[in-house]
């Protein structure tokens, strides 16, 4: 029977280590303080390396993970009532980020200067969320690229790495392993909730943006961005 | 795709015994000097590719007091001796 908390990779580690340990010890006996000792000394490292990694999310992570996804059913079922499918705008007012969604295409003239949630356009609404990422995640940055991997991968830890690259106007993000599924309806229209933090970063940064292409896989999510400013 | 922890343990695995390798061939029979270089390639591994541990990392904590008991000593030999 394993030990509780370790699976075959980690197991391989601590074998590894103990290995290591006691060849360590037997090679100092007969060869003394030298290169093969120093040499399974590293073998322990590698192993206690190996021990200390984590091959699951931390139980906290995982509980967050499923609000979230809860929640993101719900805003999932507004975007259903309103028939919002594909247009998205991120808004910033330098310390803030407002989302914008709509069913048709609107310009920035229609939104500014409405501080409603619901915003009527004819027969149509324009949905404004504020985004919970604000300048203060990110005040150190100038660069969208960096603040977006930043956030991902250390501060929210939702994502194995992120791969981004900024071209004229676009940036193209492909983030890898994410841990934070969205329904169809919400990664459709702004990228789920990996496309709130990239739009938001980017208008935070660098002006008006919006979520132009989201596709998932189960290995990774694929944001294409591009400023509007 | 495999994930950066597998590929930072891979990649300090490589590392330990290439140094090992190169070191020896150089007819380097100092015990710390590989330790200590051990202990830079953990840190540089764990910078590059940023791996999740478990908890606080304990190996990193305890390799550089290592390390600086190593260079405390060397100073030491080489002040008074």
């Amino acid at each position: 029977m394993r030990p509780p908390g370790i699976d075959l990779y980690r197991g391989f580690g601590l074998l590894l280590s103990l290995a290591g340990g006691l060849s360590a010890v037997y090679s100092y006996f007969f060869f003394g303080l030298g290169p093969l000792t120093a040499f399974m000394i590293g073998l322990v490292i590698v192993g206690l390396s190996i021990v200390l990694t984590p091959t699951t999310y931390p139980r906290r992570s995982r509980e967050i993970v499923d609000m979230m996804n809860r929640l993101l059913i719900n805003i999932s079922y507004l975007l259903e009532t309103l028939r919002i499918s594909s247009h998205n705008l991120f808004k910033s007012d330098g310390e803030n980020v407002f989302i914008y969604l709509s069913r048709s295409p609107f310009t920035v003239e229609e939104i500014s200067g409405s501080n409603n949630f619901l915003i009527r356009r004819g027969n149509e609404v324009i949905l404004r969320l504020i985004s919970p990422i604000t300048m203060s995640l990110i005040r150190d940055f100038r660069e969208p690229c960096s603040a977006i991997n930043y956030l991902i991968v250390d501060h929210l830890d939702i994502g194995d790495r992120v791969e981004c690259v900024e071209e004229l106007s676009n940036i193209y993000i492909k983030i890898l392993y994410p841990s934070i599924p969205s329904p169809h309806r919400v990664e459709r229209v702004l990228g789920g909730l990996y496309g709130v933090v990239v739009g938001s970063v980017i208008s935070l940064l660098r002006g008006d943006a919006s979520i132009e292409v989201s596709e998932a896989t189960d290995e990774y999510i694929r944001i294409v961005a591009r400023r509007i400013s | 795709m495999i994930s950066r922890d597998y590929i930072a343990n891979t990649t300090y695995s490589f590392f330990v015994v290439l140094t090992t390798a190169v070191l020896w061939s150089l007819n380097e029979y100092r015990f710390d000097a590989y330790i200590s270089l051990f202990t830079l390639e953990y840190l540089i591994v764990k910078t590059i590719f940023r791996p999740r541990r478990v908890f606080i990392d304990l190996l990193a904590a305890t390799l550089v007091v290592i390390f600086f008991i190593f260079v405390s000593l060397r100073i030491y030999l080489i002040l008074f001796r």
